[in-house]
């Protein structure tokens, strides 16, 4: 209850929203995030692997949920829900948490 | 052929209501930095702690036999939307802290799904905050951190934990979900408190 920088959801949850039925809290894969972070990443992350430091899944950044309806970028393991990323864009600065991610594994350009 | 005035929509509202940077909207936009946790009434808990391992907590059923209040209060939320005359129900946090004795300053509000937000106790007693369960009198939804979410009006809303399952206080202030991550520690709008 101490620390406050554990996201991880521990149970997976039915994604409807019971005053919209079949409407879930609105998600988008990891490309939904690839314009904000080109500003920050000189690589391609879309195609980076990342480790899921809450849960060990290894996953293509593309294929995270990303939650943009928010005060910044939340992106999210596939798998556990726990949180990878979060990107905050301030009028003078980008804030950027990758503590939820273990390891990036990217490709040289060859 | 129409000419568009961008000067129009950033200019200051002369709606006395509104604090600086905000606009009015109608509608109630549901922001969220993750999927809705789904919490059935039976394993719903509210929790205060503070030191010496001293821990009160509420079920349901017990939160909901306390003294409830009708609360009309503006919101605003940082993404600079306010909503107006918003009508709720719910406890004040002055009741839920009746039988607490701390000399902690600061709460750090927890939700189940893993959200926190840090508020100093201040801004948490003396009738500014709830844990509201009703909005305009329908049990508070899902999307918006049903079936009961923090209410502190006077803060951003990012401080309105939704989902919310308790307050841990803490002798220092503690930058929660978004506070740590360039968001104002304390979040007044009317100091466009925003940024850290």
């Amino acid at each position: 209850m101490t620390s406050t920088d554990d996201f991880a959801v521990p149970e997976s949850e039915d994604q409807d929203i019971a005053a919209e039925p079949h409407d879930p809290i609105p998600y988008v894969d990891g490309n939904a995030a690839a314009g904000a972070l080109s500003e920050v990443f000189r690589i391609d992350i879309i195609a980076a692997l990342g480790r899921c430091r809450h849960c060990g899944s290894v996953r293509a950044f593309g294929e995270t949920m990303v939650f943009t309806d928010a005060p910044g970028i939340v992106v999210r393991c596939r798998d556990c829900q726990g949180v990878l990323l979060r990107l905050v864009q301030t009028p003078t600065k980008y804030w950027l948490d990758l503590s939820g991610l273990s390891y990036l594994e990217i490709d040289r350009e060859e | 052929m129409g000419i568009i005035s961008s000067g129009f929509r950033g200019r200051r509202s002369e709606n006395a209501a509104l604090p600086p940077g905000q606009h009015e909207t109608q509608d109630f936009p549901v922001l969220t930095a993750g999927p809705a946790p789904l919490i059935p009434a039976d394993e719903w808990e509210f929790f205060i702690t503070a030191e010496d391992g001293q821990r009160l907590s509420w079920s349901w059923d017990e939160f909901m036999a306390l003294p409830q209040e009708e609360i009309t209060q503006d919101i605003h939320c940082v993404t600079s939307w306010s909503k107006l005359g918003t009508t709720w129900r719910g406890v004040s946090v002055d009741t839920l802290f009746e039988n607490v004795e701390t000399t902690r300053d600061f709460a750090t509000a927890h939700s189940f799904g893993g959200y926190t937000t840090n508020v100093p106790l201040w801004d948490l007693l003396g009738g500014k905050a709830w844990v509201a369960w009703e909005f305009d009198h329908e049990p508070l939804e899902r999307a918006h951190g049903g079936p009961a979410r923090l209410l502190v009006p006077h803060l951003y809303f990012w401080k309105s934990a939704k989902w919310v399952h308790g307050l841990e206080l803490t002798d220092e202030d503690i930058p929660g979900f978004w506070e740590s991550n360039g968001y104002h520690l304390h979040g007044n709008p009317w100091r466009e408190e925003r940024y850290s």
